[in-house]
């Protein structure tokens, strides 16, 4: 199962990004607005705009490996004590599985995708100078929720333990 | 991908801005290059940057001596103190453009930056924080988030490096680092320059400064050695003095001993011959003669000429050997160590060595006081007695009075010779002391005499004064301490 | 061999300091996504990434030299799609100077000399450009 912090780090993340790849091994960087974690705590499911969707789906459906890597939170268990967002913004986990399901994303997901929109403005606009219309145009509406089980979890937080997998027992 | 062709507004805008750019260097170009003065050359380069191109913080950084530091020399746009701020060789933006050479352009640092602190968060939770160092100080904005810096050349050596920065998070431009780069290279060879004519005009300075100095010293030298050759002339002169007083002083001994010999023998003899005159007269008057032989006259005048002769001749033998003791005191060779002494028998030895000059018709008038004995040396307290009286003569031209006055002064005795000669010129009063100085003719006198009784009485830490008018005499005191 | 060209306005993008993101893939199929600092533009035709840490992203292109780059432009409100692929590894020359200056001045300012040392600069040729506009979400 994903740890707790580790839920709880997620629950707040702000930033997040995804890599497949298709048949012929060539890898595609994904923009992703919004997440959640499966009450099993073993899947997660992720939201997706509109660019690249057919992509997307075909190389899931081509091979179901996927790389979702989220930062840009300050509820993670190395969150600093007060919280410092200029380097909490940093810390970053990155979650490989494989592909579930997807299906179209609903009102409740644009009102998380909303949600974490609100949240990294008000912690991360003004440290690193984002306009308005620039958070706004990170945050673009879901059009696509998938959902993939969590086989490994790695700490990617910058700096020389960077890819260290984190062991969680069975996933 | 087709980008967008400029309209003729926007060619003719950035024409004019290129224009503006390229008056704008032509005049800093212009004003760098008419002064050597650096100071006013940072104020030009900065100013062009801040009023000019809108770069508000600037600084202008020299390598120092060593070569392992730049130091901040001229600053503009920051507020506290950055001059004489130091930049080690390889740190930050400046220091590794001074140590690489090159330009180089940094933008949103201040990114940059969260994104090392939360390495070195990370690192630190790690247990790796001995890996770490501290942040070093180095002037500049704290928050800076675009910087470049130019390193200033001259060929391929580094001088220095210039440096803007801004707070916000813009870029500056490849046009902006062009223009910099060109404003840049200008002040690097005015820096140089002016550098080089500073550098001149030290020399300069110190070469005047050194000549100066040898002129000084080659004055001082000079006096020094007049000095020295003063007091060579006068120790050779005491020397020579000293000498002859050795010599004069084996001569005595050796003399009166060969005197005091044959005139004891004479004195001895003449003694008898008087003895026996005497008694041949008391026979005679006893009667115990013939009354012819008692009474012939000639033999009467013969007997009495024997006695008066006798006398005369014990009073000769009595006064060459007064004469011997007096020399043998003048010279006092076996006195040459410091001695308690009467300084009247020294005056009155001195004296009965001159009675042949004295003589002619000098008149010697003494007064003396109750002196005590005083601590000198004996020998050398009569050469200036001597040499005193003497002048005194001289200047009498052997016609005149010498009075000699002796008196106590509390811790001092003092004496006085004074003399009825024709006096010294005032404007030679100050000089009569002086080695070499003297009024009489080339090859009579040496001028000496009076400098050394000065240095004598000078070792005995007492004075010689004069005082004199033309005409009328001269007088010289003479105040030496009881006991050294 | 697929060739593209940086346009011109991308360049302030790649110098923005903000993160960009790297999709790489092993040789057995696991893609691996992760943020790099900078993407160095070499020249219209080349990108170069820092080869700091032996990452994962390094091990992947050893294998799999392909590589997909997402640059975020805040100021335009775009993103950038750059496909890439591995070409070589310079220890030395212009561009290995060009980035290693710059992590030298960057480490050294925030004490850093001893964690960050550019250990090779990793040149990527362009192989396919794509900008993406972003509306406003309703």
């Amino acid at each position: 199962m994903i740890p707790e912090d580790i839920v709880r780090f997620l629950d707040g993340a702000t930033v997040g990004f995804g890599a497949t790849r298709d048949d012929k091994l060539v890898p595609l960087v994904h923009f992703i607005v919004g997440w959640t974690v499966g009450d099993d705590r073993k899947t997660i499911t992720c939201l997706f705009p509109e660019s690249h969707r057919e992509e997307l789906v075909s190389s899931l459906e081509d091979n179901g490996r996927f790389s979702f890597t989220v930062l840009g939170s300050t509820s993670g268990p190395r969150a600093s004590n007060p919280p410092n967002p200029a380097v909490d913004f940093h810390e970053c986990y990155q979650f490989k599985g494989d592909y579930v399901a997807s299906c179209p994303a609903n009102e409740g997901d644009l009102a998380l995708v909303k949600r974490k929109r609100e949240q990294f403005k008000v912690l991360f606009q003004p440290l690193f100078g984002f306009s308005e219309r620039a958070c706004n145009a990170r945050f673009q509406r879901p059009v696509l929720a998938m959902t993939f089980r969590v086989q490994e979890i790695y700490d990617q937080t910058p700096g020389p333990g960077a890819g260290a997998r984190i062991e969680v027992g069975e996933l | 991908m087709a980008t967008k062709q400029p309209s003729r507004e926007e060619l003719g805008s950035e024409l004019e801005q290129k224009s503006a750019e390229v008056r704008i260097l032509r005049q800093v170009s212009s004003d760098i290059n008419a002064t050597l003065d650096l100071q006013e050359i940072y104020e030009i380069v900065l100013r062009t940057m801040d009023e000019l191109f809108g770069f508000h913080h600037a600084l202008i950084l020299l390598v120092d001596e060593d070569g392992e530091n730049l130091r901040v020399v001229a600053s503009r746009g920051y507020e506290g103190q950055t001059l004489g701020g130091v930049v080690p060789m390889g740190t930050g933006l400046i220091g590794v453009v001074a140590k690489k050479r090159r330009l180089m352009r940094l933008t949103n640092l201040g990114r940059q930056r969260s994104y090392i602190a939360a390495i070195r968060k990370q690192m630190e939770e790690a247990g790796r924080s001995a890996e770490l160092e501290e942040a070093p100080p180095v002037p500049g904005l704290p928050d800076v988030e675009s910087q470049i810096g130019i390193p200033l050349l001259i060929k391929d050596n580094l001088i220095g490096v210039f440096s803007i920065e801004s707070a916000e998070q813009k870029m500056f431009s490849d046009r902006d680092e062009i223009l910099v780069n060109i404003v840049a290279n200008q002040a690097a060879s005015a820096i140089h320059n002016a550098r080089l004519y500073r550098a001149e005009e030290a020399r300069r300075a110190e070469l005047a400064e050194l000549n100066q100095t040898l002129e000084d010293r080659v004055r001082a030298r000079t006096a020094e050695l007049e000095r020295a050759n003063r007091v060579l002339r006068e120790t050779q002169a005491q020397l020579v003095q000293a000498g002859k007083m050795a010599s004069l002083g084996m001569l005595v001994a050796g003399v009166a001993h060969e005197i005091n010999t044959p005139i004891g023998s004479i004195a001895a003899n003449t003694d008898i011959v008087k003895r026996a005159a005497e008694m041949v007269k008391q026979r005679i008057e006893a009667a115990d003669v013939p009354a012819d032989l008692a009474k012939d006259p000639n033999l009467l005048l013969a007997i009495e000429t024997l006695q008066q002769a006798s006398q005369t001749e014990l009073l000769a033998c009595l006064r060459i050997t007064s004469i011997v003791k007096s020399l043998r005191n003048f010279a006092r060779l076996d006195e040459s160590e410091e001695k308690s002494v009467n300084l009247h028998e020294g005056i009155d030895s001195t004296l009965t060595l001159l009675v042949h000059e004295l003589k002619k018709g000098v008149e010697i008038v003494k007064n003396y006081g109750d002196l005590p004995n005083v601590v000198c040396f004996p020998s050398q307290l009569n050469q200036v007695f001597m040499n005193l009286l003497n002048n005194a003569i001289s200047a009498m031209e052997g016609k005149g009075t010498i009075a000699i006055t002796t008196e106590r002064d509390g811790e001092h005795v003092v004496l006085r010779f004074t003399d009825t000669g024709m006096g010294i010129a005032p404007e030679n009063l100050d000089r009569i002391f002086d080695p070499g100085f003297t009024t009489k003719g080339v090859g009579v006198g040496t001028g000496l005499g009076l400098a050394i009784c000065y240095r004598i009485v000078q070792d005995h830490h007492g004075t010689i004064e004069v005082r004199s008018e033309v005409g009328k005499g001269t007088e010289f005191t003479l105040r030496l301490p009881i006991s050294r | 061999m697929a060739q593209a060209r940086l346009p011109e306005e991308i360049r302030p993008v790649m110098e923005n300091g903000i993160p960009a993101q790297v999709g790489t893939c092993s040789a057995d199929g696991i893609p691996n996504a992760t943020d790099i600092s900078r993407v160095y533009h070499v020249d219209p035709q080349h990108v170069a990434l820092s080869n700091q840490f032996f990452s994962k992203t390094v091990r992947n292109i050893r294998e799999n030299p392909r590589a997909c780059v997402n640059l975020n432009d805040i100021e335009g409100c775009t993103n950038w799609i750059l496909h890439l692929e591995f070409d070589h590894s310079e220890t030395e020359g212009p561009t290995f100077d060009e980035m290693d200056m710059q992590i030298e001045a960057i480490a050294s300012m925030t004490g850093m000399s001893g964690v960050f040392k550019l250990r090779a600069a990793d040149i990527y040729r362009v192989t396919s450009v794509e900008k993406i506009e972003y509306g406003l979400p309703s």
